[in-house]
């Protein structure tokens, strides 16, 4: 049989199955099952092969159909059938009876399991998932048949479980368990339907004579009732409609330009032929299916139509994009998707402490102490899951988040230019923003004291939303979804909140109340009176807002309602909201637009509408377009209903537009040549609330919890996910991304989803094994990064009490972004980057030293051990050995090489300035620099063995060391 | 850097400031090689009133009262600042008309443009220069934003436009405006040693995973001392001390123009032995309402900006060395939208610059009266149409940029394959 015909074989054979979980399903059997005595002959099925692997808890849920084989009616020559129902035969995984109930069904699943494991409960996207207590053992069956190790170790809690440990591997229970499960086994049983014609009390199927008319059913020469024989089903088409459209649109369109006999993919393994050829979508969709036959080829064509993997030909569809769905579509029905590849173990890992320390700095900027570091080797990998999701609280863990979605989000752009952004915007839509401002200035704030205040709030608003979201374990979906937003000092006042949160205090409301529409005409609705002062530090102070327009209520949509996104991806009169539609699907979807398809401009002036009418333009805007329509209630810069008369955002060139098939109409919201708003081809059903739509469409739809990952992944690796690298690495990154995703869409809870990442390989490799060559390495990293700005920073003051000018003065010298015209982080060091590091190691040491010195011993961070007094070496190495623990996570004896050169290094250091003589903890040869107001204090004859000198520079030297500034 | 005039600036420095007796005057980075300035023209310039105008009024308000200019063999607008600039530069010039780069999406236009490739995961053409030509300087690229990609083959680093912080950074053993050290002279040798030796051993380290094995040569490079630091400040004094005055070529600069003063920190650094390659961000493109007035603006300060690119490199004594590659997103529509703006074009152009090369003072690839890109001759492209030629795309570009260099059999170029077909690549600079 050539492919192609297994595959409409396939095709069908799955419909068939779908079809068949309804009345015949054994879970609706009301006749007690009993086998036949004379089975007929039956087909053996060519899917659901029974020694499949069972996907684990990582997989997509289990399809609970089980096995099945039809009966074929069997039409005598009489025209009489033999058995006329339905009659279904089953391979049904089935255990002793007798030790399932009560001891597992009561005691365990219904006391202790259902309550996770139900519809409607936190597993219920698990492969087990109990519903009716008469069906607890066929469900437990189903599952433990091929997973009874893993539902032991899961029970145990040996690997993770989120319920925790249900039973104890010590006890009875557990036992009882184990003896269960040994007894499972495949059992043949039947089903049909119960039907009982002649009212026999035996049902037909097993009744020789249905219609008990004393003719036997096999001599019985009329039918009792009408039997629908199915025809045979044609070979052609299978659908013919995806198969029709994988070789045109797919293969004839493009691949076939390289993938021929003489193209220059002749070698690929996919030679397709053209459409000279009269039998050319058999041929090719045959060379497709027998390609895909070795399965771990599906993610190599979907990476390779991607332009990843060095695809030679680039990139010809993105993943979302018609024509990635066809091939997603053939994927699926050949059941060849969602298998998690696997790697050489060709590594190894660093300590649990390595990484819980490097999680702690990433995670909240925190150095553990050395306690807390050895606690985490004595750990299961379960309780150590636990520990570092247990990082993830706090306003260092809150940093990390709001950070790492801004490099994403880059909603602080509003702050590069909060004039143009906010001032000028907001003193004529929001009444109390102008009122505010002037009061203000006669506080004596400087012109830009309010506005740059209130720009900050703007932008740290969907950051706090998110924070607000994951720190309290709210479903992830809700950065979206929150019918809030969050307010703080100012905002909450210019938003009419009736809150008063403290400076820098966020808090949640529904009621964004402060923003007017303009009132019967077509002015804005806060009118300005700019006063008599128009210059000098009272300018503004003697202006007048006056409100004419009418309070609105804006709705909110999460993340996608507030000002600092809506304003950093503004729209204009010709972008039409679909910058907006862009970076939405890239967010949230992780669907690149600009990256999916070549725009063809040849021909764009034959058409009025290129957006509706040129095929080279609707393949973008069919998924843009709808999106961009659901932005239709926030104008340009991100004020809601900014058109005339409040009533739409719609500029005025399109509405005064009289010409053309499309023109505008009273009462629209959206534009009439455009697509209408939506998803996909589902348009928007509460248009004045058309984000919260988009919101819950973007939530629903597969590809959110991928997305999300991707999201993630800079802010926890330090770089991009691979584009361009060994075919192996892509792959096994994409697949190991799907498989988290597949776990997050279930529980939806960011910081497991962090803990994942941060328990990776990809996280905790530290090295290869002997003599692995590299290209055989496919995980290629692991162990310490670059530190952000922001977290060398807080790894500053965690361990010196000091953040230092990382992230302030040299901010952007060290990689950092301001999310406007630097929106890419530096990831690499360079010699600027390590001039910085130098600078704030020698421009610092001295106060940090000299500050922990003033401390008594046991309140320091880092000089623990000594005095400035003490000279002796024991000493002074056991200092070492506790600076290079604390600040470069390495662990040395007193004694060892490593201390030894240290200490030789303080000696040299003290040494050359001991001819100074100078004792005092101020030098007059050197300067010690303030920071923050921290000044260090002289102190007569502080230093009387010259050794704060020594220290310094031991300080600086490791301040500046590689495990200093990589985590 | 020409040793004479590095000498002239450098004795100069000496005798006005006192700080530049910690200067390192033997510095001699050792590169001898090309630099390349790459100007990215943010969010898509108008061609039609640069170097591929049109005499229709409809198409830029300019026509209707003014005539088409000639420099040379080049063609440009009467419009903005362009006169000095095609007056005084045009025997550098390669005008590259007619490049499709088959989008109208901002960021997938400059990636095809800066990169060559679409579908992303390529370097920028300056990223891509400095990985092959700037191992042994101790900034091999310089950005300033826009859209640039390393794609972590070479570690890149702002510079910005303001001068005191990074001064500090490089004089970052006392505080710029005080003598008295952080630390003593000969402690700061201790440190680097210990530095230093510890990066060895790391170095030294076997079985270290490759993306480490990168940082750790990073690190490395980062830590060795450079005397071009200390050539840089005495440079930027003395330029900075010209600027007082009218140059004296009679044409006026704004030294506070941010894209100009990216421009001159980034030749400074290539003179001072810091960087062989730059990367420049030329705003105020975007010109969806108020077309005319929003592009006078922007394209002034870059017609200017360029102009002084070459002034300065010839005051440095760089200009012989200097490659300029100006680019954009992508056009602008050959009509103005209701709002007096105009809208993005696929088809826009190029500007390639070099001192004295033989494929300067030209024009390749054309566009109809339509600005729609005409089909250029592969073997010997020009302005005429050739119906079996071949549309021009920034990967042509690109590729022929790669070659210009001397970069294209790199083995970091060739891991970054354009995907041309055989046989389709463009001659643009005809080098055979």
């Amino acid at each position: 049989m050539n492919n192609f015909k297994l595959f409409i074989i396939l095709f069908f054979s799955v419909i068939f199955l779908a079809s068949c979980g309804g009345e015949g399903s054994a879970d609706n059997f009301d006749v007690d099952p009993q086998p036949l005595v004379n089975q007929p002959d039956t087909t053996e099925p060519e899917t659901n092969d029974p020694d499949a692997e069972t996907p684990d808890d990582n997989d997509d849920p289990v399809d609970q159909t089980e096995p099945v084989e039809r009966v074929v009616v069997e039409i005598q020559e009489n025209g009489n059938v033999v058995y006329q129902d339905d009659v279904t035969f089953s391979n049904k995984p089935q255990g002793d009876i007798d030790l399932f109930d009560p001891a597992i069904a009561t005691d365990i699943i219904n006391n202790r399991c259902i309550s996770c494991h139900s519809s409607g409960n936190t597993a219920q996207r698990t492969p087990l998932v109990f519903g009716d207590s008469n069906f607890y053992q066929s469900v437990f069956d189903s599952y433990a048949l091929h997973n009874g190790v893993k539902l032991l170790d899961k029970v145990s809690k040996s690997v993770p479980h989120n319920g925790g440990e249900v039973v104890a591997s010590d006890t009875q229970e557990y036992a009882n368990l184990e003896q269960y499960i040994a007894t499972i086994e495949l059992v043949q049983t039947w089903t049909a339907k119960a039907i009982d014609t002649d009212g026999d009390g035996v049902y037909d199927a097993l009744d020789p004579d249905d219609d008990g008319d004393g003719i036997k059913d096999v001599d019985d020469t009329f039918p009792k009732r009408d039997v629908v024989i199915e025809p045979e089903e044609p070979e052609q088409p299978i659908d013919s409609s995806l198969a029709k459209l994988i070789n045109d649109q797919v293969i004839l369109a493009k691949c076939i330009a390289c993938h021929t006999t003489s193209g220059q993919a002749n070698n690929s393994g996919l030679v397709f032929v053209d459409s000279n050829q009269v039998d050319n979508q058999v041929t090719n969709i045959d060379v497709l299916t027998t390609y895909l036959s070795d399965s771990s080829k599906a993610e190599t064509l979907l990476q390779k139509v991607q332009g990843l993997l060095n695809h030679t030909g680039g990139k010809l569809f993105s993943p979302g994009s018609v024509e990635y769905g066809y091939l997603e579509e053939l994927i699926a029905l050949l059941e060849l998707d969602d298998e998690l590849g696997s790697y050489p173990q060709n590594f190894n890992k660093e300590l649990k402490s390595q990484t819980y320390r490097r999680a702690s700095v990433i995670l909240t900027g925190n150095v553990p102490t050395k306690a807390e570091l050895q606690r985490q080797n004595t750990l299961s990998d379960a309780e150590f899951e636990l520990e570092i999701i247990n990082l993830m609280q706090g306003e260092g863990f809150k940093q990390f988040i709001k950070n790492g979605a801004n490099d994403q989000l880059l909603v602080r752009a509003i702050n590069v230019n909060p004039f143009q952004k906010v001032h000028q915007v907001w003193r004529f839509w929001y009444p109390e923003y102008g009122t505010m401002h002037v009061a203000s200035v006669n506080a004596g704030n400087s012109v830009s004291t309010f506005r740059n205040a209130v720009a900050n709030e703007l932008a740290e608003a969907p950051l706090e939303l998110i924070n607000y979201v994951v720190q309290n374990n709210k479903p992830y979906s809700e950065i979206l979804t929150a019918d809030y937003t969050m307010v703080s000092e100012l905002t909450a006042q210019i938003f009419k909140t009736n809150l008063s949160p403290n400076y820098g205090e966020y808090v949640r409301t529904a009621n964004n109340l402060g923003q007017q529409i303009k009132n019967d005409n077509n002015k804005k609705p806060v009118v300005w009176d700019k006063g008599a002062i128009e210059s000098g530090s009272l300018k503004d102070s003697d202006d007048i807002y006056t409100a004419t327009g009418t309070y609105v209520s804006l709705p909110n949509a999460g993340v996608l309602s507030n000002y600092s996104y809506l304003n950093k991806y503004f729209t204009t009169a010709t972008n039409r909201n679909r910058m907006r539609s862009r970076w939405t699907n890239k967010f949230f979807l992780g669907f690149d637009i600009e990256k999916s398809s070549p725009r063809l401009v040849d021909g764009d002036l034959q058409f009025d509408y290129p957006t509706l009418e040129n095929p080279n333009c609707i393949v973008c805007h069919v998924v843009m377009d709808p999106i961009a329509g659901t932005f239709q209630n926030f104008g340009e810069d991100g004020i809601y209903r900014d058109g005339y008369n409040g009533e739409h955002t719609l500029d005025e060139g399109y509405r005064k537009n009289k010409e053309g098939l499309y023109t505008f109409q009273s009462g629209d919201l959206w534009y009439r040549d455009m697509l209408p708003a939506g998803f996909g081809d589902e348009p928007v059903d509460t248009p004045d609330t058309s984000l919260a739509f988009l919101a819950k469409k973007i939530i629903a739809d597969d590809r959110f919890a991928a997305a999300s990952v991707q999201f993630w992944w800079p802010a926890i690796f330090g770089e991009d996910l691979l584009e361009n690298d060994l075919d192996s690495r892509i792959l096994a990154q994409q697949q190991f991304i799907k498989s988290v995703a597949a776990n997050f869409a279930q529980h939806q809870n960011l910081k497991r989803m962090l803990a994942q990442l941060i328990l990776s390989d990809w996280f905790r490799a530290s090295a290869s094994k002997q003599a692995v060559e590299e290209q055989d390495l496919v995980i290629y990293r692991g162990g310490k990064r670059l530190l952000t700005p922001e977290e060398i920073s807080a790894k500053s003051k965690s361990l010196t009490g000091f953040e230092l000018e990382y992230n302030t003065t040299y901010q952007a010298f060290y990689g950092g972004i301001d999310s406007e015209q630097v929106t890419k982080r530096v990831r690499r060091m360079s010699s600027p980057l390590f001039n910085v590091a130098k600078l704030q190691a020698n421009k610092y040491s001295c106060l940090i030293a000299g500050k922990d010195f003033e401390k008594s011993k046991n309140n320091r961070k880092l000089f623990t051990v000594v005095n400035l007094s003490d000279t002796s070496e024991s000493l002074i190495k056991a200092q070492l050995v506790t600076l290079y623990e604390r600040l470069l996570g390495e662990t040395y004896g007193n004694d060892s090489a490593e201390i030894n050169a240290a200490y030789q290094l303080f000696i040299d250091a003290q040494n050359s300035v001991i001819a100074s003589n100078e004792k005092n903890i101020l030098k007059s040869y050197e300067r010690c620099e303030s920071f923050n107001g921290n000044t260090l204090t002289n102190k007569t004859n502080g230093d009387p063995e010259q050794t704060f000198s020594a220290w310094k520079v031991v300080l600086t030297a490791l301040l500046s060391d590689y495990s200093y500034l990589y985590e | 850097m020409n040793r004479r005039n590095f000498l002239k600036y450098s004795t100069a420095a000496l005798a006005s400031n006192a700080i530049m007796s910690n200067v390192t005057w033997a510095a001699d980075p050792g590169y001898t090689g090309e630099f390349l300035l790459q100007v990215q023209v943010f969010a898509g310039w108008d061609v039609a009133s640069f170097c591929d105008p049109k005499q229709d009024a409809d198409i830029n308000t300019w026509a209707a009262t003014d005539t088409i200019k000639t420099a040379g063999n080049i063609k440009y607008a009467p419009f903005a600042n362009n006169g000095p600039l095609f007056e005084n530069h045009h025997d550098k010039m390669l005008v590259v008309n007619g490049v499709n780069s088959f989008t109208n999406s901002h960021s997938a236009g400059r990636l095809y443009s800066f990169t060559g490739f679409n579908g992303g995961g390529y370097p920028s053409l300056s990223a891509l220069f400095a990985a092959e030509k700037g191992a042994r300087v101790p900034i091999p690229v310089i950005f300033n934003g826009g859209d640039f990609f390393t794609q972590g083959i070479v570690a890149a680093s702002k510079l910005g436009n303001n001068a005191t912080p990074f001064l500090q950074i490089l004089e970052n053993e006392k505080p710029t405006n005080n003598n008295k050290p952080f630390l003593k002279q000969e402690q700061y040798s201790l440190i680097q040693q210990f530095n230093q030796r510890r990066s060895n051993n790391q170095l030294g380290v076997e079985n270290t995973l490759p993306k480490e094995k990168i940082a750790l040569a990073d690190y490395d490079k980062s830590i060795q001392p450079s005397a071009a630091f200390s050539n840089f400040k005495p440079l930027l004094t003395q330029v900075e001390a010209k600027e007082t005055t009218p140059h004296a070529n009679g044409r006026s600069y704004n030294y506070e123009n941010k894209v100009l003063k990216q421009a001159k920190f980034s030749l400074l650094a290539f003179a001072s032995g810091l960087s062989v390659s730059a990367d420049i961000v030329a705003t105020g493109f975007d010109s969806h309402s108020d077309h005319d007035n929003k592009q006078a603006i922007a394209m002034s300060d870059l017609a200017s900006t360029l102009d002084y690119i070459w002034v300065l490199a010839e005051e440095l004594g760089i200009a012989d060395r200097l490659n300029v590659y100006v680019a954009s997103d992508f056009g602008r529509t050959p009509f103005y939208n209701n709002n007096l703006g105009k809208d993005h074009w696929a088809v826009g152009s190029n500007l390639i610059m070099k001192k004295n090369a033989p494929w300067a003072g030209k024009v390749v690839g054309s566009t109809d009266a339509n600005l729609n890109a005409q089909k250029v001759n592969r073997a010997a492209p020009s302005t005429s149409h050739d119906a079996n030629g071949v549309m021009l795309e920034p990967k042509h570009v690109m590729q022929a940029m790669r070659k210009q260099l001397g970069i294209d059999q790199s083995p970091v170029a060739t891991a970054f394959p354009l995907k041309i077909d055989a046989g389709d690549e463009v001659d643009i600079f005809g080098l055979g």
